[in-house]
């Protein structure tokens, strides 16, 4: 319509309004033809171009007003402006195309680029093959994506709509690396492959796209896959590690605690066999021995066993009113049997409020500091734990009077398995024990710190009276 | 009479009690000690025989303190070790310990190693008490070494395996003879106390400890020790 109506326009523009001859006027439709190419499509150019002939031929050839034409010459220009305005319209209009074919192609690369990107910046919140395919749909405005992945045979969908019925054809895809396209629906199915290996199938709907974007996207998401595959086998070694660590840490300690203990049963026992014959007392001092570190031994594997029962990241606290002084100098005393009689002075200078905790652990809790400031500390000099009141809590200083901590480690004595290079070679220890201690601590919603210089060293301990969200 | 004076220096009380007891047992005389620093005063009233020391203790560790001990060259040392490793073992024999036991232990095997360690290889009949070897001249009375204007102090057991590898001169004393001979009919594998124990000899009797003229090895069967022996 706005071909025949730019027609008319011309015809009346070069007939009525100014006085041109045929020439001028021949130009002008040319110049049409090229615009409305231009500007619309091939086939209005293709109309325009007829319609513009025969408007030429009726209005400006002689004989003016009748389809025909006398002079041959005419005949001529006439087949040759149809030949032009034909012949530029196509020019015009591959032109166009080549246009808006660049701006496609640069669209997908953006695209192209914004999905890599996209991948790399997955995060391991949710599962990867999901959120990739959500991706995908978001970024090439897909309405349908579905991705099967051979490993683990799961379907992952993402997009407004659904895909439904192509499962086995993603099935063959992903398995025999085979490809399905069905422009009318604008569905193609492809394979993912890593390599010439096809590791998963992809089914995009919603858009046609260039092959090459598609192998492109296919592409990208095989590298994405191959990512997080590599990425989770990274951290199940390094989680395998870890706990292998612990393990051989924590056998290591327990053998250097446990032998204490056992080689004193087994120097009375084997004494006791080797000469039966012995006068009684010393006999009976054997066997007060044994008896004494055989429970010792027990004590060191129930503490051993409650501490690996322990979650560092989820203490259960089951909360009584306690005492704590009473509970302070239970732990002292408990220590006492093996260690010299070395003194551990409890000093309680006001009475401190009774406070809700769990009785059994803030007890582990304690007998790991005591049992830090026994280990480092010279064998005659004393230890005291200084109760006070904090006003809306307790707090417990325990101080020894050993080497001291060196700064830069009084930051990282609390971190799970750290010892101090200093010492451990030379004392026996799992560099469990502090970092167990500050997650009961913060399970009473309490906090643990270290002060410590050469001579002296204390770890303060302090509990609010009821700890948050801890009820009876 | 007692068979000998034994310190024993452990910081777990309840192994000084058990060593107390057993050892007084089999007949020596005890006295303990709670760590290096107290095992060092004890050690000048007490003139112990042995020392019984454990290597892991807070403030001065058992490697320290046996090398202050070792300056007393007449002492025997067993060290006690948590650590069933060869560089456990290394380590406190390069300090000086005459030998190591593993915790655990039984009391008769601390027994065979106390009476090992307490051994001292007979003097044969014939045998001076100070021999001269090239411009090496060795005092088994004194126990003592010179080379050069140098004087060495031995061990014991440095003393005794220099005396028994002399009364062998040029002739090769395989290991398990030398161990027998040495520490007692307990011991006969323990191939790598005698290079330890070597190593040191060789420290003070050798001009070139890498490259030994008087006690050589012979690999994989023992050592031989070299040289012209004459009365001084």
């Amino acid at each position: 319509m706005i071909s025949l109506a730019g027609v008319a326009l011309v015809t009346w523009t070069g007939s009525a309004v100014v006085s041109v001859n045929a020439t001028t006027v021949a130009f002008g439709y040319l110049l049409l033809v090229l615009i409305i190419a231009t500007v619309w499509g091939y086939v209005e150019a293709i109309v325009a171009s007829i319609a513009s002939t025969l408007a030429f031929n009726f209005f400006f050839l002689p004989p003016v007003g009748t389809l025909t034409i006398t002079d041959p010459q005419n005949v001529v220009s006439l087949f040759s402006f149809l030949a032009t305005a034909l012949v530029g319209s196509r020019l015009s209009m591959t032109a166009k195309q080549r246009a808006l074919d660049a701006a496609a192609r640069q669209r997908d690369v953006e695209r192209l680029y914004t999905f890599s990107r996209a991948i790399l910046l997955i995060e391991k919140s949710e599962s990867f093959p999901k959120q990739l395919v959500r991706k995908l749909a978001e970024i090439f405005e897909l309405n349908a994506v579905v991705l099967y992945e051979r490993r683990s045979e799961e379907f992952y969908r993402a997009g407004p709509s659904d895909f439904e019925g192509q499962d086995d054809q993603l099935k063959d895809a992903a398995l025999q690396g085979t490809s399905f396209a069905d422009p009318v629906r604008h569905r193609t199915i492809s394979a993912v492959r890593l390599g010439s290996e096809p590791i998963a199938g992809l089914a995009l709907q919603g858009s046609v796209m260039p092959d090459s974007v598609v192998q492109g996207i296919g592409n990208l998401v095989a590298i994405g896959l191959e990512r997080s595959r590599a990425q989770d086998l990274a951290a199940q070694v390094e989680a395998a590690q870890q706990s292998e660590k612990l393990r051989t840490t924590l056998l290591d300690a327990m053998a250097h605690e446990f032998k204490t203990p056992l080689t004193s049963v087994i120097a009375a026992t084997s004494a006791l066999l080797d000469s039966p014959d012995q006068p009684l007392p010393s006999r009976v001092e054997l066997l007060k021995i044994a008896d004494e570190e055989a429970h010792r031994l027990k004590e060191l594997i129930d503490d051993t066993v409650d501490m690996g029962r322990l979650d560092a990241t989820d203490i259960r606290v089951n909360a009584e009113p306690t005492n704590i002084e009473d509970l302070v100098r239970e732990v002292a005393a408990s220590m006492r049997a093996d260690r010299d009689n070395r003194p551990i002075q409890v000093i309680c200078a006001e009475s401190p409020p009774a406070i809700l905790a769990d009785r059994r652990l803030l007890k582990l809790a304690i007998k790991q500091l005591l049992d830090n400031a026994l280990k480092y500390s010279p064998p005659e000099t004393p230890i005291t734990v200084q109760i006070g009141n904090t006003g809306g809590g307790i707090s417990i200083a325990v101080t020894d009077h050993g080497k001291g901590i060196p700064s830069q480690e009084q930051s990282r004595v609390f971190e799970r398995m750290y010892r101090s290079p200093a010492v451990s070679r030379q004392i026996p220890g799992s560099g469990l024990g502090l970092s167990i201690a500050l997650s009961i601590v913060r399970a009473h919603s309490g906090e643990l710190s270290v002060t410590s210089h050469p001579g002296e060293t204390t770890f303060l301990l302090t509990l609010p009276a009821e700890p948050k969200g801890v009820t009876l | 009479m007692s068979a000998g004076r034994i310190l024993v220096v452990d910081d777990e009380p309840q192994i000084r009690r058990i060593m107390r007891t057993t050892l007084t047992g089999a007949g020596y005389e005890v006295d303990d000690a709670k760590s290096g620093e107290e095992a060092l005063d004890k050690f000048r009233d007490f003139r112990p025989d042995l020392v019984l020391l454990d290597i892991n203790m807070p403030g001065m560790g058992g490697v320290e303190t046996c090398r202050a001990l070792r300056t007393d060259q007449d002492v025997a040392i067993i060290m006690l070790t948590v650590h069933n490793t060869e560089a456990a073992k290394v380590e406190a024999l390069d300090a000086g310990a005459d030998d190591f036991i593993t915790k655990p232990f039984s009391t008769p095997e601390l027994l065979a190693r106390i009476r090992a360690a307490l051994r001292r290889v007979p003097l044969a009949p014939s045998s001076a008490s100070r021999i001269r070897v090239g411009d090496l001249t060795i005092d088994f009375g004194a126990r003592v070494v010179m080379r050069g204007g140098a004087t060495f102090h031995l061990t014991p057991k440095e003393l005794d395996l220099l005396r028994y590898l002399t009364q062998h001169a040029n002739e090769v004393v395989p290991h398990r003879q030398l161990l027998q001979a040495v520490w007692g009919p307990d011991y006969g594998d323990e191939v790598r106390y005698l290079r330890a124990f070597i190593k040191t000899l060789r420290k003070k009797i050798e001009p070139n400890p890498d490259h030994p003229q008087f006690v050589t090895t012979e690999p994989w069967i023992g050592y031989r020790f070299n040289g012209i022996i004459e009365p001084s």
